[in-house]
C-alpha cells in the first residue's frame, strides 16, 4: 500500500514536471498521426493493388498495428524511461536512490513519464475501433476479456524486456545501443503479420524477443484466425513468456544492483 | 559514550580491467581480461559516539566518498565490519536509510523541475514522517536556513547557495541520527557558508544529530570539528582532535606585526619574514623553540610597536604535511 | 574541397566514438533488407500478375533502396540543421559566416552522405545481394548512367531540403511538420514503393513532381526498368528540377536574407 502511494506520489512530481515544459503536445500528437500514417498508408496502398497480404486484408492489418501501439503507448507512458537508467548511473543520480528508503527499482519507475506515450495510446484506440467497425466485428465478453488481457500483458511485456535491456547498463556503460537495435524487428511484427517473414522470424519474435506476443498472437484469435482449440494454447503460451521475461529481467536488475554495489560504478 | 557508528577493519578493494590500446591488446582482453586491483579503503577503524562531528578529511582520492558511501549503504565492503545505529548498512538499506541523512555536494536530492515543497511532501511520505513532525520541522528549518520565501519556486531556478540550503533542509526532515555530509559547502560563496555552519551546529546542539562531514573548505573543519579523522591512500592517519595534530604537525605559528614607521631591515634571528604591506608584515617563527612573550619583548624594545597578532596556520598545512 | 575534407573527417570521428550504434544500424539495414526482401517476395508469389517488372528486379529495387537510404537520410539535414539552430537562436551565426549558406549546408551534408555511402551502403548492398539474388551491373555505362543519376537525386533532395529549411525562417518552428515532410518524401519519391504501384491518377501527378528523381529514377535504372534513351530523359528530367529548386532556394534566401538584416535577427 505504502509502495503504491509513493508510486502515486512519484507520479504526480512527475506529471508537475511534464506541465512545467508543456510545449507543444499538439505538435506532437500531430507528428506522431503522421508516422503512423505513413505507415498505414503504405500497406493501404500495397493492398489497393494487391488486395490481401497473405491472406490479411486492409483492416485486419490495422487491427494488428493499432493493438501494438496501444501496448506501446502505455509502455512508453510508464516505463520508457527505464532505459535512462545508464544516465543515471554515470551522472550518480543511482546512489540517490540507494539511500533512500524504497526499492530503488520503484524509485526508477516513478522517475518520469512520457507525454507521447498518451499520444500513442490514444492513436491505437482509434486504430482498433476503425477496424473493429470495418471489419463489422461483434465480440462478446470472452473477446473483449481478451483484448484487455493482451493490453495488459503485452504493456508488461514491453517493459520486462526494456528493463533486462536497461539491467545491461550495470555491466556495459551504454544500453541504449541495444534498444535501437531491436528498432526494426520491432517496426516489422508492428506492420506486418509475420508468418510473411519465414519461420525462423517467427520463431526468434515468439521467444527471445517476443514482440510478436504483443500483437500477432492476439490479433489471430481476436480475428478468429485460429482454431477455438488453439486459443488456450495461445494465451497461456504468451503468459508464460512474459512472467519468464519478468523474472529473467528482475533476476538481472538484482545480479545489477549487486555488481553495482561492490564496484561503484 | 554512546556510539553511534563502528567500523572495524572496513576494506573496499575495486577490481579494475586494465584497459590498452592496439588491436592485439584489445583482442586478448577480450578473451583474458586483466584485472587490477585497486585498494581504495584499507583496514580502516574508528567508533563515533552520538552528538559528535567529525571531520573526515584527506586528498582527492584518498577514500572519503568511498567510506561514505559504506556508510550509507550504497556500496558493499570488500572486508571488515561496520555498523550504523546497530544495523548493517548494506544488510538493512532501508532500515538504515531511514536513519541517516544524506546530502551529496554536487548533486540535488530535490526534484529538479518543481516547487521545493512538491520535494519536501514527497520526502514526507518516502521517509513515514507524520504530520506534526513534518509542520514542526519545515517551521523550524524554513525559519533557520531562510528558506520560507523559496518553498514554492522550482529547483531549478535556485540559486547554488539557495538549493544547497534547501537540500540540508529536506535531508532532516525524518530527524535522521546521523547527517553524511559530502562537500557540503564547495562553490559556495562566503556568507551562505557561515550560515550553513551556524545551522548545522545548532542542530547538532538541539538535535543531538551526529554530523560526519567530508570537505575541502578547512573552514568549515575548524569551525565545525569537535574531531578530525584524516586518511590517505585509503588508511587512516589521524584520529583525534584539531588541536593535537595542529601541535603535532605544525612547528611554527604567524605573527602579524603593524609598526609605528617604517622599518628596511629587522634584527630578530628567530623571524623569517613572509609577507610585508606598508607597515604591516608577516613573520613565521618555530612556537617551540622559541617563546611568543620573549620574542615580542625583543621587538618592543627595539621598535615602535602599534599591533600585533599570532595566528595558527590553516589545518591545509596539517593535510598537506601528512600526505 | 579541404572543407569537404575537414567536415568529412569529423563525421568518420563520431561514427567510430560510436560502435556499437554503428553495428546496430548496419544490423537494422539489414532487417529492414529482409523485411521488404520478404514482403515482395510473397506479394510476387500470390499476385505476381500485377508486377510490371520481374522478381529479381523488385528484390533489386527493395534492397538497393533500403540501402541507398543511409546515403540519403532524408530525416536529417539542412532542415534539420537550421530548425535546431533557430531553436537554440544561433542561427545568426550561420547567417555570417564568410562561406555562403547553402554551400556550407551542402558541403556538411554531402560529406556525411560520402561517409555513409562508404560505411553503409556498400557493405549493406553486397552482403545482401549474396542473400536475394540481387543484380549488379550490366556494364560500365550502366555503373556511369546509375552513379550520375543517384548524384542527382541526391542534389534534388537537397534542395528540396533546403528549401524545407528555409520555411523554418519565416514559421520558427517546424516540428510538427518534419513527419509530415518525411513521410511524403519517403513516399512519392520511390523510397518504399515503385510510383508504378500507386493508383492511375496519383501516378499522373507523381510523373510530374520532383521527388520521383531522388530514388525512384536512379533505382529504376539501376534494375534497368528504365534504359536506353529514357535514361537521358530521366536525366534531363532530374538536371530541370535540380535547377528550378535551385533557383527558387537562391531567391528564397535573398529574400529571407534582406528580412533578417532588415529586421536585425
Amino acid at each position: 500500500m505504502r509502495g503504491l502511494k509513493l508510486y502515486y506520489l512519484y507520479l504526480r512530481i512527475n506529471f508537475l514536471r511534464a506541465l512545467e515544459y508543456r510545449s507543444d503536445f499538439f505538435a506532437g500528437l500531430f507528428g506522431l498521426i503522421m508516422v503512423n500514417g505513413v505507415s498505414l498508408i503504405l500497406i493501404w496502398v500495397l493492398l489497393e493493388k494487391f488486395q490481401d497480404l497473405n491472406g490479411w486484408a486492409f483492416w485486419e492489418i490495422v487491427f494488428l498495428y493499432s493493438l501494438y501501439l496501444t501496448c506501446l503507448g502505455l509502455n512508453n507512458l510508464f516505463f520508457r524511461h527505464l532505459i535512462n537508467l545508464e544516465n543515471y548511473i554515470v551522472d550518480g543520480t543511482f546512489d540517490r536512490f540507494l539511500v533512500r528508503p524504497w526499492n530503488p527499482l520503484f524509485q526508477l519507475l516513478g522517475n518520469g513519464v512520457s507525454q507521447s506515450g498518451v499520444s500513442d495510446f490514444l492513436l491505437g484506440l482509434v486504430g482498433i475501433s476503425l477496424a473493429y467497425t470495418n471489419l463489422s466485428l461483434n465480440w462478446g465478453f470472452i473477446d473483449w476479456g481478451i483484448l484487455l488481457l493482451y493490453i495488459l500483458n503485452g504493456t508488461v511485456l514491453f517493459s520486462v524486456v526494456l528493463l533486462a535491456i536497461s539491467s545491461l547498463s550495470f555491466w556495459l556503460i551504454k544500453s541504449r545501443p541495444f534498444l535501437y537495435g531491436t528498432m526494426e524487428i520491432q517496426e516489422s511484427v508492428q506492420h506486418y503479420p509475420i508468418d510473411i517473414f519465414g519461420k525462423y522470424f517467427k520463431y526468434l519474435v515468439s521467444s527471445i524477443l517476443p514482440y510478436a506476443l504483443i500483437n500477432y498472437y492476439p490479433t489471430k484469435i481476436l480475428l478468429h484466425k485460429v482454431t477455438n482449440i488453439q486459443i488456450p494454447f495461445y494465451v497461456l503460451y504468451t503468459i508464460l513468456i512474459t512472467v519468464i521475461f519478468f523474472l529473467l529481467s528482475t533476476t538481472l536488475w538484482k545480479k545489477g544492483i549487486n555488481r553495482y554495489q561492490s564496484t561503484g560504478s | 559514550m554512546n556510539p553511534v557508528i563502528e567500523v572495524k577493519g572496513l576494506s573496499k578493494v575495486f577490481k579494475v580491467y586494465e584497459k590498452k590500446k592496439g588491436i592485439v591488446n584489445i583482442l586478448q582482453n577480450l578473451i583474458f581480461p586483466r584485472c587490477k586491483e585497486i585498494v581504495a579503503v584499507n583496514n580502516l577503524d574508528f567508533t563515533i559516539n552520538k552528538g559528535e562531528i567529525v571531520g573526515y578529511i584527506g586528498p582527492n582520492g584518498a577514500g572519503k566518498s568511498t567510506t561514505i558511501k559504506m556508510l550509507t549503504g550504497v556500496l558493499v565492503p570488500s572486508a571488515g565490519k561496520l555498523t550504523v545505529c546497530d544495523s548493517i548498512p548494506y544488510k538493512n538499506r532501508i532500515k538504515n536509510a531511514m536513519k541517516i541523512g544524506v546530502v551529496f555536494g554536487q548533486k540535488s536530492q530535490l526534484w529538479w523541475d518543481v516547487p521545493v515543497i512538491e520535494s519536501y511532501r514527497l520526502l514526507k511520505e518516502l521517509y513515514k514522517i507524520d504530520d506534526r513532525q513534518f509542520e514542526k520541522n519545515l517551521s523550524l528549518y524554513s525559519e533557520i536556513l531562510d528558506i520560507k520565501n523559496l518553498m514554492h519556486t522550482p529547483v531549478r531556478q535556485l540559486s547554488l547557495g539557495q538549493r544547497m540550503r534547501c537540500d540540508l533542509a529536506a535531508s532532516l526532515f525524518h530527524d535522521p541520527e546521523v547527517l553524511f555530509l559530502d562537500e557540503p559547502t564547495i562553490g559556495l560563496d562566503v556568507g551562505v557558508k557561515e550560515k550553513l555552519r551556524a545551522f548545522i551546529k545548532e542542530i547538532n546542539a538541539e538535535k543531538k544529530i551526529t554530523v560526519i562531514l567530508t570537505t575541502h573548505d578547512m573552514k568549515d573543519v575548524e569551525e565545525l570539528c569537535s574531531r578530525i579523522i584524516i586518511i590517505n591512500n585509503g588508511e587512516k592517519i589521524y584520529d583525534g582532535d584539531l588541536n593535537t595534530v595542529k601541535k603535532k604537525y605544525i612547528s611554527h605559528r604567524i605573527l602579524k606585526v603593524e609598526f609605528g614607521n617604517n622599518i628596511s631591515s629587522l634584527h630578530i634571528p628567530c623571524l623569517e619574514i613572509i609577507r610585508e604591506e606598508d607597515n604591516i608584515k608577516w613573520f613565521r617563527f618555530d612556537h617551540r623553540k622559541n617563546s611568543v612573550a620573549d620574542i615580542i619583548k625583543n621587538l618592543f624594545t627595539q621598535y615602535s610597536i602599534i599591533d600585533f597578532a599570532t595566528t595558527d596556520p590553516g589545518i591545509e598545512e596539517v593535510v598537506k604535511k601528512i600526505c | 574541397m579541404r572543407l569537404l575534407v575537414a567536415f568529412f573527417r569529423q563525421h568518420f570521428y563520431t561514427l567510430t566514438a560510436y560502435r556499437t550504434s554503428f553495428w546496430m544500424t548496419i544490423l537494422n539495414t539489414f532487417i529492414k533488407i529482409y523485411a521488404y526482401a520478404m514482403l515482395w517476395t510473397i506479394l510476387f508469389d500470390t499476385k505476381g500478375e500485377l508486377f510490371a517488372i520481374t522478381l529479381p528486379q523488385i528484390l533489386t529495387y527493395s534492397t538497393a533502396s533500403v540501402a541507398l537510404s543511409q546515403t540519403f537520410t532524408w530525416w536529417d539535414g539542412p532542415h534539420i540543421y537550421v530548425a535546431n539552430n533557430v531553436r537554440k537562436g544561433n542561427i545568426i551565426l550561420d547567417l555570417f559566416r564568410p562561406i555562403d549558406f547553402e554551400l556550407h549546408m551542402f558541403v556538411r551534408g554531402f560529406s556525411n552522405a560520402l561517409l555513409n555511402f562508404c560505411l553503409y551502403t556498400i557493405p549493406t548492398f553486397l552482403v545482401a545481394s549474396v542473400f536475394f539474388h540481387v543484380r549488379l551491373f550490366h556494364d560500365v555505362h550502366h555503373v556511369i548512367m546509375f552513379f550520375v543519376s543517384v548524384f542527382l537525386g541526391y542534389l534534388v533532395l537537397f534542395c528540396l531540403n533546403f528549401l524545407f529549411a528555409l520555411l523554418s525562417f519565416i514559421t520558427l518552428e517546424l516540428s510538427g511538420y518534419l513527419h509530415a515532410y518525411h513521410g511524403i518524401i519517403a513516399f512519392f519519391s520511390g523510397q518504399l514503393i515503385p510510383l508504378w504501384i500507386f493508383p492511375g491518377y496519383l501516378q499522373r501527378i507523381l510523373d510530374v513532381l520532383p521527388f520521383k528523381s531522388v530514388f525512384y529514377i536512379p533505382l529504376s535504372i539501376f534494375i534497368r526498368d528504365i534504359n536506353g534513351l529514357n535514361i537521358y530523359h530521366s536525366m534531363l528530367f532530374q538536371v530541370f528540377w535540380v535547377l528550378i529548386l535551385f533557383l527558387i532556394g537562391r531567391l528564397l534566401w535573398k529574400v529571407i536574407l534582406k528580412r533578417t538584416v532588415v529586421q536585425g535577427g
